[in-house]
């Protein structure tokens, strides 16, 4: 494989992964907006010649340990986005369960002044 | 049910303020006891409703029942644990829109911060303007000096973040003083439970195009609260959450 298309290629999966974590987060058209776009930019920047050359040497992984480093930082770094996403869901089912409790058990204060405000005046 | 007289509710979320609550709502019924004929606050039918969030003296509202005249009724909702301001302005929103049918809500800090007096002009605003909501903005001449330096910048700070945010122009950030009708309160569901839910509801209000209005309001900074919890420190978690929105729910 040309190694520029290589090249774009792996950036299109990074900016993939990082839309993944938006979309998961909250799945919304901006999301696919920001997706479309910065595909669309990487490929026309990755047809220039000069800066194939800059991705190229950039995100040019030959060697196995580089994979799987950069493979591991991936994970890591969208596990760490996606625990907080999963607490997040956790606090507004708690915050749900704990509120359906606090609405059925009600103390009403009658405070004397039921009268229309209307007749009041 | 009556059906001409418009029902207002007052929203109040509490959390460990012990006297600071029983003096602000003094305060309050006082205030609304206060009310002329001819004023347009005085046509509404009130409600108080109150949650208290998981405090560790739970809130006793008996006592000042005398005070709280002005009221139609009054309704404590608890927390059975601690969940955040916004999660028990949700309750609170819930409660007024479902049970009491309410048309308007004011949200206002338990803390006495707040003037219950800037009502007036609020729903002056909101009825002139014919506008969604009203947001209160501190920034006016007359209190602006009285707002601590750091926190004045860290605001302003909020403020241009939320622009980014949000797309409001707003004078302030992070104002607990608020007053909307009906239309508004049945798109709110706030999500953020901590104190963030400020920004998620002008999310909401941008997201649905919902027409606004700033109205000047007093805030009141004492030693006292400030050590209470409006401290810098606080100021830099809501910085925090805010950041937060913005990675997980800008999508």
């Amino acid at each position: 494989m040309d190694k520029t298309l290589f090249a774009a290629v792996q950036l299109m999966l990074v900016f993939a992964l990082l839309i993944d974590w938006i979309f998961l987060a909250r799945p919304g058209r901006r999301a696919w907006v920001l997706m479309l776009i910065g595909l669309a930019l990487l490929s026309l920047w990755a047809q220039l010649e000069s800066h194939g050359k800059i991705i190229t040497r950039l995100f040019e992984l030959e060697q196995p340990t580089e994979l799987i480093v950069f493979g591991l930082a991936g994970i890591l770094i969208r596990e760490f986005f996606l625990s907080r996403v999963r607490h997040m869901r956790l606090e507004n089912q708690v915050a749900d369960m704990v509120r359906s409790l606090a609405i059925r058990d009600v103390r009403i204060v009658p405070t004397g002044s039921e009268k229309d405000p209307d007749k009041q005046q | 049910m009556d059906l001409k007289v418009p029902r207002l509710a007052i929203l109040l979320p509490t959390y460990n303020e012990g006297s600071r609550l029983y003096s602000f709502l003094e305060s309050l019924g006082n205030f609304l006891s206060s009310l002329e004929a001819g004023q347009d606050l005085r046509v509404f039918a009130k409600y108080l409703v109150i949650v208290d969030d998981g405090s560790a003296v739970p809130v006793e509202i008996r006592p000042l029942t005398t005070k709280l005249v002005a009221f139609r009724s009054v309704h404590l909702l608890s927390h059975a644990i601690n969940l955040g301001q916004g999660a028990a302005l949700q309750t609170a929103l819930e409660y007024a829109k479902t049970s009491l049918d309410c048309d308007y809500f004011f949200t206002i800090d338990a803390d006495g911060q707040h003037d219950p007096a800037d009502m007036t002009a609020m729903l002056q605003t909101m009825m002139s303007r014919k506008v969604d909501i009203v947001f209160g903005n501190r920034f006016n001449r007359e209190v602006y000096g009285s707002i601590p330096y750091f926190r004045r910048l860290l605001l302003k700070g909020a403020i241009f973040f939320e622009l980014f945010l949000t797309g409001l122009k707003l004078s302030d950030s992070h104002n607990g003083y608020r007053m909307f009708g009906r239309k508004c309160a049945n798109l709110i569901l706030l999500r953020q439970t901590r104190m963030a839910h400020a920004t998620e509801l002008k999310q909401i209000v941008s997201r649905n195009k919902l027409t606004y209005a700033e109205s000047p309001v007093h805030i009141r900074y004492s030693r006292e609260l400030m050590e209470k919890g409006q401290t810098n420190l606080n100021a830099m978690t809501i910085l925090k959450d805010l950041f937060r929105i913005y990675i997980f729910q800008n999508g």
